[in-house]
């Protein structure tokens, strides 16, 4: 991404108010993830290492503003707490399945022949599975924890970024400065890496925005369906469920977390559009000729 | 501009049609489940003059079940009295001989052991048996049989029926068959007797009454099969078939273990015909359906909109809410389900029983009865369960701080312990997550760090499991309910504590004193109550100085029903857990469709 694509989604984001929310939540999101341990109202509560038998299913007020929860604890603490685990997911998750799956798709449409042929073998075996089916079987065999669910859902998830790649770099490879460059004696790690990559990234990041909000959601699933994080770890999917059997009495422990889910995922995905948008040829001309960038 | 605020405004209108759309089908199922569920509960005989339209639902079903020639179809001029009672887990399997899990929820109304046995009132209640008499040390036992009772296929009942059901029964040998260990062998003495000799002495009359493994069935199974003998693999599948050749109140008439079984009226019962036969009620229902609601919120739901009658699990948190709900009932009776904590007794620092013993006085119990189970349980006195024999009162661990800190310092971790304890439990069991949590938080109190761990039964059972051979690699603290497969303290504290019990003693434990305490005193269950009892307490006693496991509480058994079902109190008994006595049921007050 070079600073014109920048310029080019901040005039966008600026132009476009529902852009601009979501960029809002997006930056509060990651605030709230980086600094939620140091501003939690009940810190022991958040972390899920004492229980208050007193103030069991207390409704929504202003000392606990998202109520307590079955073990007496204040929900929003737990639900701040948990933004840094699902900025941690969508960090781990998105970041490592761009470790496997960006080398392997450059590599595999770079070379081409064999070796880009098993390669991408390879990656539509993964793509074979549904993702989130795949995820839950691993998930469900590595045991339950944060590492692993990042494991789980980053394994499924790179074959994605992969066949992104590979798309990318087959139609540059054959551009008239790559030939320039392999005139010039480059090595062909160097081309792959300096000449090739960066130009065929700007599709993989904006999949990549688009993929934090939808990493967060299927860990939330797999939270929710018992083979993510562990309790008392208060990631949100597993807070949702947390409030399940006692939605009767108690609307508030699985709501907020909810809503938390909701808006955090909402927020990634207008990013991502405006993105999306940005990274458009026709729209980037238009927005040349038209002389607002 | 344009461009762009159109894209805009289609991505917002995109996200608000979606959740429309989301709405729209969740009001749509939501609607379709309300409507449709009395419809297809009501037979297709109901007369066009009643309020419901006649339903063509091809669905019905009681009546449709193509098997099963309805006897009543043809006399009934009035609407079949439907009750439906939700349970949480789907059925298991149909052989009554192996059969030992879910199943006995409807095998108890289908199939009769000898005798029933109400634990409360600590007496029997005579089945397919009238009479049954032991010699001194209970090791010859003659049962007399109940003349005219009839199979569901019309076979006669006959001391040889008895004899082929629990022999087929113990020569498959899985399930409960090992309840059968004591007998030696079989006599048929004639057409209504049978005589039980036994290896050594035990309460044959409990074993007979047993949840699990004691039903009676027809012999001419092996006909229907089309196989060679009882115990042919034929004859399961035929059973598994959803074919049933019990003698029971009522009969199987549709198997869908995952969704529903329904049984009918057998109107042929020899119990509708007795006068003051404590199970049975003149206006028990025509059809029982069982259906699966795997969620106690779901449950609580069809159970306020009609759609189910009885409810097997209700939320707890929401039990005072419905006892002041005017059109349901609420029944509370003990349960004789406990929940424990096992320790692994073979893993430092747990080998070393002041350890133990200081865990024992950091938990608090009051608190995680209230926590857990919204107060519906009651704490636990000793590993055997409030209401059966064998119960103590003076084996509770006394909640006290300091004197578990001491105990631990005098073990000589006066800082706490230096290592991580790990518990496991079973994921998605919401009172064992409470329960851990609270324990995590209490031991931490101590100075001893728990890390807790939800993991899939099967999981947990390997792990256990490897503890006899490699205690080091297995878990800390188990947490794990038990309940009897017939009523008896041996059941409990020989599986879980006895050397030889390798499946079930996850505690690892070794004592060959407690040992010796517990096979005298079986023995002598029927011939020497008095001192029978007098050896469990003393080998709870010792499991009180030893702990190798924490009996944390007692569970009760809440059924919520709709009000017009009468006489479900004496439709529940603990001896046989999940299971609704359906002829015992009043439904003459029941609003029916």
């Amino acid at each position: 991404m070079a600073l014109e694509d920048f310029k080019i989604i901040l005039s966008l984001i600026k132009q476009n108010p529902v852009s601009l929310t979501g960029l809002v939540i997006v930056a509060g999101f990651i605030v709230v993830g980086v600094l939620a341990p140091y501003i939690l109202p009940y810190p022991e509560d958040a972390w899920g290492e004492v229980y208050h038998l007193e103030k069991r299913f207390l409704p929504p007020s202003l000392e606990h503003p998202f109520g307590t929860d079955d073990m007496g604890r204040d929900v929003f603490s737990r639900v701040l707490l948990g933004a840094r685990f699902s900025l941690i997911i969508a960090v781990g998750v998105v970041g490592l399945a761009l470790l496997i799956g960006v080398p392997m798709g450059l590599i595999a449409g770079y070379l081409g022949g064999r070796v880009g042929t098993i390669l991408m073998r390879i990656t539509d075996m993964f793509l074979a599975f549904p993702p989130l089916l795949l995820a839950i079987a691993l998930a469900a065999t590595l045991g339950r924890g944060l590492v692993n669910t990042i494991i789980a859902l980053a394994i499924s998830w790179w074959p994605w970024y992969a066949r992104l790649v590979y798309v990318q770099v087959n139609s540059i490879k054959s551009l008239p400065y790559v030939d320039a460059a392999k005139i010039i004696g480059l090595s062909p790690l160097a081309i792959m890496f300096k000449h090739v990559l960066p130009n065929a990234l700007t599709p993989v990041t904006v999949q990549a925005a688009l993929d934090m909000g939808s990493a967060i959601l299927e860990a939330a699933g797999l939270s929710f369906l018992g083979v993510g994080v562990k309790p008392p770890t208060p990631e949100w999917g597993l807070l949702v469920t947390e409030g399940w059997s006692s939605i009767n009495v108690a609307w508030w422990i699985s709501l907020f977390p909810g809503l938390a889910i909701l808006v955090t995922v909402l927020g990634f995905n207008l990013l991502a559009d405006a993105l999306r948008e940005a990274s458009d040829p026709r729209l980037r001309r238009i927005l040349l000729i038209s002389g607002r960038v | 501009m344009s461009y762009q605020r159109l894209r805009g405004v289609s991505k917002t209108t995109t996200i608000i049609l979606s959740i429309v759309v989301v709405l729209v089908v969740v009001g749509a199922i939501i609607y379709m489940t309300r409507t449709s569920k009395p419809t297809e509960a009501t037979p297709t005989q109901t007369p066009p003059s009643s309020t419901q339209p006649p339903s063509p639902a091809k669905t019905t079903a009681a009546s449709s079940a193509p098997s099963s020639p309805s006897p009543t179809t043809a006399s009934t001029a009035k609407k079949k009295t439907i009750v439906i009672y939700a349970s949480l887990s789907e059925m298991t399997g149909a052989d009554p001989s192996t059969e030992f899990s879910n199943s006995i929820l409807w095998m108890c109304l289908v199939y009769e052991p000898l005798l029933w046995y109400d634990p409360l009132k600590d007496e029997f209640i005579p089945a397919l048996a009238v009479k049954w008499e032991s010699n001194e040390n209970g090791t010859i036992w003659t049962f007399y049989l109940r003349k005219g009772v009839k199979f569901h296929d019309g076979t006669p009942l006959t001391a040889e029926a008895v004899k082929a059901s629990i022999e087929r029964t113990i020569a498959l040998g899985q399930g409960a068959a090992f309840i059968w260990d004591p007998v030696e062998k079989i006599e048929v003495i004639d057409d209504y007797t049978i005589r039980f000799y036994l290896k050594y002495p035990a309460a044959l009359d409990k074993i007979a009454a047993s949840a699990y493994g004691a039903w009676i069935f027809s012999p001419k199974i092996v006909e229907y099969a089309g196989a060679k003998n009882l115990t042919d693999p034929k004859v399961a599948e035929w059973f598994n078939a959803g074919h049933d050749a019990g003698s029971g109140p009522y009969k199987l008439v549709k198997w869908d273990p995952e969704n529903e079984v329904v049984l009918e009226k057998n109107p042929d019962w020899w119990g509708w015909k007795l006068k003051d036969y404590p199970l049975a009620s003149p206006n028990a229902p025509d059809v029982f359906i069982v259906k699966i609601v795997k969620d106690a919120v779901t449950q609580e739901r069809l159970l306020l909109t009609g759609d189910i009658h009885i409810a097997q699990y209700v939320p707890l948190e929401d039990v005072e809410k419905l006892k002041n709900n005017p059109n349901v009932q609420v029944v509370i009776k003990p349960s004789f389900q406990n929940l424990l904590m096992l320790i692994n007794t073979k893993k430092p620092p747990l080998d070393n029983v002041l350890v133990r013993r200081a865990i024992a006085h950091a938990i608090p119990y009051e608190d995680i009865v209230k926590i857990a189970r919204a107060g519906l349980a009651r704490v636990a006195s000793g590993p055997i369960p409030y209401g059966m024999w064998g119960h103590f009162e003076d084996l509770r661990y006394e909640y006290n701080i300091t004197l578990a800190k001491e105990l631990l310092a005098k073990a000589g971790y006066p800082n706490g312990i230096d290592r991580t304890l790990l518990l496991v439990y079973t994921a998605g069991d919401i009172y064992e997550k409470r329960t851990a949590e609270v324990i995590k938080a209490s031991l931490a109190k101590i100075g001893i760090k728990v890390e807790i761990r939800p993991m899939s039964w099967e999981e947990q059972w390997s792990l256990a499991q490897s503890g006899w051979e490699n205690p080091e690699a297995a878990q800390d603290l188990f947490i794990f309910y038990w309940w009897p497969t017939y009523i008896t303290p041996f059941d409990f504290l020989y599986n879980m504590f006895h050397s030889d019990s390798k499946i079930f003693n996850l505690c690892y434990y070794e004592n060959p004193e407690f040992n010796k305490l517990i096979e005298e005193a079986v023995t002598l269950e029927a011939s020497n109550r008095e001192k029978a009892l007098e050896l469990y307490h003393k080998a709870q006693k010792i499991l009180y100085e030893d702990v190798p496991a924490i009996p944390l509480w007692d569970s009760m058994d809440i059924r919520v029903a709709v009000k017009g079902i009468g006489n479900l109190d004496k439709a529940i008994n603990p001896a046989y857990p999940t299971v609704i006595f359906a002829q015992v049921l009043d439904v003459s007050g029941l609003q029916q469709g």
